[in-house]
């Protein structure tokens, strides 16, 4: 079966644009109409396309100035940006410098602590207990036979003694230290 | 009128001194803007808006709320990549525009709509100027104006002269539509028909490829 009406355009009607004076279809009047209302009204909405193209066509041959209040808003905007990008660097620094002064200071510290403790008087300088005779742990005469073991005994005790009290010397804690400290507590 | 920051160069021994002077200015004030300052920071944006507005966004984008979006976008990007611009002996301006630029290619991408430049363009655009020697302000504010008019001028001749005609009267010059009219000796109702064709052919010319001519 065929039909004598014309097929339906697939897509949108092309107007005849290398012929002015073609007739005019209906959908031409009516898209030439929505450009005359599109173009007596920018802000009809839905926004005419031709329109439109039009209007960049006239804004790119004469553009329109800036409108201060804009210009303003838009410094405003942009400088409240600044603000923030700049407090956070700022912060950042801030952090950062006081870390690294806590780091230094404690870096400081430490070093003071090992280089500026008293250093420990080398042992000619302490006086320390000599080597002397074990004659003086004895006040009686020792028998021929026997005895021998618990006099041995007494000198490693008094030894020891001695070598104990060599290292408190050494450690700034000696004998002489502890009478001066027991002198001060009782003033 | 869109101000002129910096005196032409070449103009004479006094205008090349006073050029050297606002450079040097301008250059104390990227300076005081990088290291935190927000007067100067004010200062640079105050002076070079107008005409990034009017020179490079508003033609390439063919509309005034895009525009004003995309100056607001350009500030913003300008406050946080200020650290990175370093100095070139032609100003703050170019490096300005180029941010602008990349700016404006994001927003005809998301916009779609038909102007007289398209993303590619600006792209095109962006890639000379890497290669190029900069130039200053009001050498580049002159050659971006001749730019838009000499490209509004190529899609005219290409179409219908009575289509041009029609354009040119109605749209150019804002004439009122009755007085287009009756220049061009028809009725109005005719001319709305006109004037229809005339912005469809414009759209084709503009939409054609680059590689469509060769």
């Amino acid at each position: 079966m065929t039909s004598d009406r014309p097929p339906a355009p697939r897509g949108p009607v092309q107007p005849p644009i290398d012929d002015p004076d073609a007739p005019p279809s209906a959908e031409e009047l009516a898209a030439a109409e929505q450009l005359r209302l599109g173009l007596e009204d920018p802000g009809r909405r839905p926004a005419n396309e031709d329109a439109e193209l039009l209007r960049a066509a006239a804004l790119a041959h004469r553009p329109t100035e800036l409108d201060p209040a804009v210009q303003r808003a838009a410094e405003e905007a942009a400088l409240a940006k600044f603000d923030k990008i700049h407090a956070r660097r700022t912060g950042g620094i801030v952090i950062r410098l006081t870390f690294g002064v806590g780091v230094a200071f404690a870096a400081a510290a430490a070093l003071l602590l090992t280089l500026g403790r008293p250093a420990q008087k080398p042992a000619a300088e302490v006086e320390l207990v000599r080597v002397h005779s074990t004659q003086e742990l004895f006040s009686h005469q020792f028998e021929p036979q026997g005895g021998e073991s618990a006099r041995i005994d007494r000198i490693a005790v008094a030894r020891a003694a001695d070598l104990r009290e060599n290292h408190f010397a050494r450690w700034g804690v000696g004998a002489k230290e502890r009478d001066k400290e027991r002198d001060w507590g009782r003033r | 009128m869109v101000r002129r920051m910096l005196p032409k160069a070449g103009e004479s021994a006094d205008g090349d001194r006073a050029r050297a002077a606002a450079l040097d200015a301008e250059r104390a004030l990227v300076e005081r803007a990088q290291s935190g300052d927000r007067k100067a920071m004010g200062e640079l944006l105050h002076r070079h808006g107008p005409a990034l507005y009017a020179t490079v966004l508003l033609p390439r984008l063919g509309n005034e709320a895009a525009a004003k979006d995309a100056l607001s976008e350009t500030y913003a990007k300008v406050v946080e990549r200020i650290d990175r611009f370093r100095w070139q002996n032609v100003g703050f301006y170019p490096w300005l525009r180029t941010v602008a630029l990349r700016v404006a290619i994001d927003s005809l991408r998301a916009r779609k709509r038909t102007v007289l430049w398209e993303a590619e363009d600006l792209e095109r655009e962006v890639n000379a100027n890497e290669s190029a020697t900069p130039v200053d302000q009001a050498v580049q504010e002159r050659r971006d104006r001749e730019e838009a008019k000499a490209r509004l001028a190529a899609a005219l001749d290409a179409i219908h002269p009575r289509y041009a005609r029609a354009l040119k009267l109605r749209v150019l010059e804002e004439r009122p539509r009755e007085e287009v009219a009756a220049e061009l000796g028809v009725t109005p109702a005719t001319f709305d028909v006109l004037l229809h064709r005339a912005t469809a052919a414009l759209r084709k010319v503009l939409q054609k490829e680059p590689s469509d001519d060769k």
